[in-house]
């Protein structure tokens, strides 16, 4: 085990040799755990390798500024782990992009989603109707910030298709059909590919339960179509001994 | 102008008999004052609702459409709605954002709602975090930013300023239960007093001079400033949403078949959608360009066109944000340069 010192000096003497440019990490700014980045010796300091931040720094990695920047290092969670690793197989980052300095102290995550399971049982056991407007009653909320897209570092379209006016695909009104439709359509496309760290959730202003909707449809989608494999790629393999069911 | 607003006093339980009254009337009262999130307790979207229609259409043939208006009304609206229990710092923002919307082309979405709606205020007792409406609302604007002002005399009854004369106008004859007492002033000045002097959370220990602020904002327009202090930034809208002055939309036609709806919603310069040429080219490329954007509007741009900071200080981009990106910290950041414009 490597103390927080230790790793320090590692980023420091990474700087040195010029082998990053930019460290993205979580600091404690006034007890607001938030990302920072750091580009300088000098500021180093600043990293806290507390953990907590209700954020998945690998969202970062799809802003055009912060690719200049690549090779970069990143302290990470097994969360970002996970969201690095669908990056690079999505091929939307290279290996060698992004260095990852793990962090000791591993978010726990056990805790809210144990709590959520609940949850989610008690959704299963409703009819369809309660199910319905119980998520109406949640999405009539949504402002249509798209914190939760931003926040996603699987949501890296160039041009997402909420934004394409073109036609329309998905009403930008923030009334109820608009909202299901944005919601849904943010939900389907991360179909078996969501790692569950919560950041759409926690950046939601409304305090929409995302994460309930996501982690329900992971557990539709790993028991239709096994639970994902890290050579395949659910959304665009196939074979003809998947389940069919669905089509009417 | 000198304000004359009068005092009173009423008591909880007659208040509430005023408001079952009215409902029953089919006047709406809408209560902000219980818990509800940062977000809900803006009363902005009341006014500018996040999605409002504009009008309906119908294509009858090809290239001929029916438009039916809707709420084009110039006529002045009778008041019917009552929104109790908003913060000064929003009421105060319906004050900046007036002038947008009234000025000019009149914007009937707006305006008809606030002539049809009194908005009756409660003093804070206290600063939240990252509150700093002490540092932008000037002193004689604060007690007079709603038409009515509300705070707690004792546990039974709440003292009022009444700053015009239409709350008398849509209470009718309830309005006896307001009982005039212009001793009360003394106690709202000191609840202000209190309010102005108390020390500021932990976060602000520097706000800088306004002048200064918006000169410094404007010198540095090309430099990389703003892209170093917004780094953190997601590019999702939660500051802008939520906030009580912003004020951007976007019309957008929605139809289904032959039959659409034209609708008026919220945008955000945020977005890199917001400024995105139809040939492609994005002006402002980088979300520091973006901040940028919205500090020089809420500092400078508003302030050379309406004489007014279209900010007022409620703390809810910094509070909402899920990225910690605070204006706050960057003023203090830049807080040598600034002192010295």
């Amino acid at each position: 085990m490597k103390t927080i010192e230790q790793q320090k000096a590692e980023i420091v003497h990474l700087f040195e040799q010029k082998k990053i440019s930019m460290v993205v990490a979580f600091e404690n700014y006034r007890g607001i755990v938030r990302p920072v980045f750091v580009k300088d010796i000098k500021d180093v300091e600043k990293i806290s390798f507390d953990m907590s931040g209700k954020q998945n720094l690998a969202t970062y990695l799809k802003r055009a500024e912060i690719k200049k920047q690549f090779p970069l290092a990143m302290v990470v969670r097994p969360t970002e782990k996970s969201s690095i690793a669908l990056l690079i197989k999505e091929n939307q980052l290279k290996v060698e992009d992004v260095l990852l300095i793990e962090s000791m102290v591993s978010q726990d995550q056990i805790e809210w989603k144990k709590a959520q399971d609940i949850e989610i049982d008690r959704l299963w056991k409703m009819s369809f109707s309660e199910r319905m407007d119980f998520w109406k009653k949640n999405f009539q909320n949504c402002i249509r910030c798209y914190a939760c897209r931003q926040s996603c570092p699987h949501c890296y379209c160039q041009y997402c298709k909420a934004d394409k006016n073109q036609p329309t695909w998905v009403e930008r009104s923030a009334h109820l059909q608009g909202n299901f439709s944005w919601n849904f359509l943010r939900a389907f496309h991360q179909a078996g590919r969501c790692i569950e760290c919560g950041a759409c959730e926690n950046a939601c202003p409304a305090n929409i339960p995302l994460m309930l909707l996501n982690r329900m449809q992971n557990k539709i989608t790993a028991e239709s179509f096994g639970e994902s494999d890290p050579k395949k790629y659910l959304l665009s393999d196939w074979s003809k001994d998947d389940d069919n069911s669905f089509f009417l | 102008m000198t304000i004359t607003a009068s005092f009173y006093k009423i008591t909880k339980s007659s208040l509430a008999t005023l408001f079952a009254e009215q409902k029953q009337k089919g006047n709406t009262i809408i209560d902000l004052s219980g818990n509800g999130s940062d977000l809900s307790k803006s009363c902005k979207a009341l006014f500018f609702p996040a999605t409002e229609k504009v009008l309906e259409y119908k294509i009858v043939d090809k290239g001929v459409a029916e438009v039916k208006p809707d709420n084009f009304n110039d006529e002045t609206k009778a008041v019917n709605r009552f929104i109790f229990g908003a913060n000064i710092c929003d009421a105060y923002a319906l004050k900046v954002v007036g002038p947008v919307f009234g000025e000019g082309p009149v914007d009937r979405f707006f305006i008809n709602k606030r002539e049809a709606t009194i908005v009756a205020a409660i003093l804070c007792d206290n600063k939240k975090n990252a509150c700093f409406c002490d540092q932008i609302i000037p002193r004689s604007d604060y007690s007079n930013a709603a038409d009515l002002v509300f705070t707690e005399f004792d546990e039974n009854s709440w003292a009022v300023r009444s700053n015009n004369n239409r709350s008398i106008d849509f209470f009718g004859n309830g309005f006896l239960h307001f009982i005039e007492d212009n001793t009360l002033k003394e106690l709202f000045d000191k609840k202000e007093e209190k309010l102005f002097n108390s020390e500021n959370p932990e976060e602000i220990n520097y706000f800088p001079k306004l002048e200064a602020l918006k000169k410094f904002i404007e010198k540095n327009f090309n430099s990389e400033i703003f892209n170093d202090a917004s780094m953190n930034c997601i590019g999702c809208a939660t500051c802008t949403y939520s906030c009580p002055t912003c004020h951007c939309f976007d019309i957008v036609d929605e139809k289904k078949y032959y039959n659409g709806e034209r609708r008026k919603n919220w945008d955000s310069c945020a977005f890199s959608l917001f400024t995105l040429h139809a040939s492609g080219h994005n002006p402002r490329e980088y979300q520091g360009q973006r901040w940028r954007q919205r500090l020089l509007h809420k500092f400078s741009i508003y302030k050379d066109r309406f004489d007014k900071i279209a900010c007022v200080g409620c703390g809810r981009c910094i509070r909402l944000c899920p990225a910690g990106v605070n204006m706050l910290e960057m003023f203090e950041k830049w807080k040598i340069s600034i002192d010295h414009m």
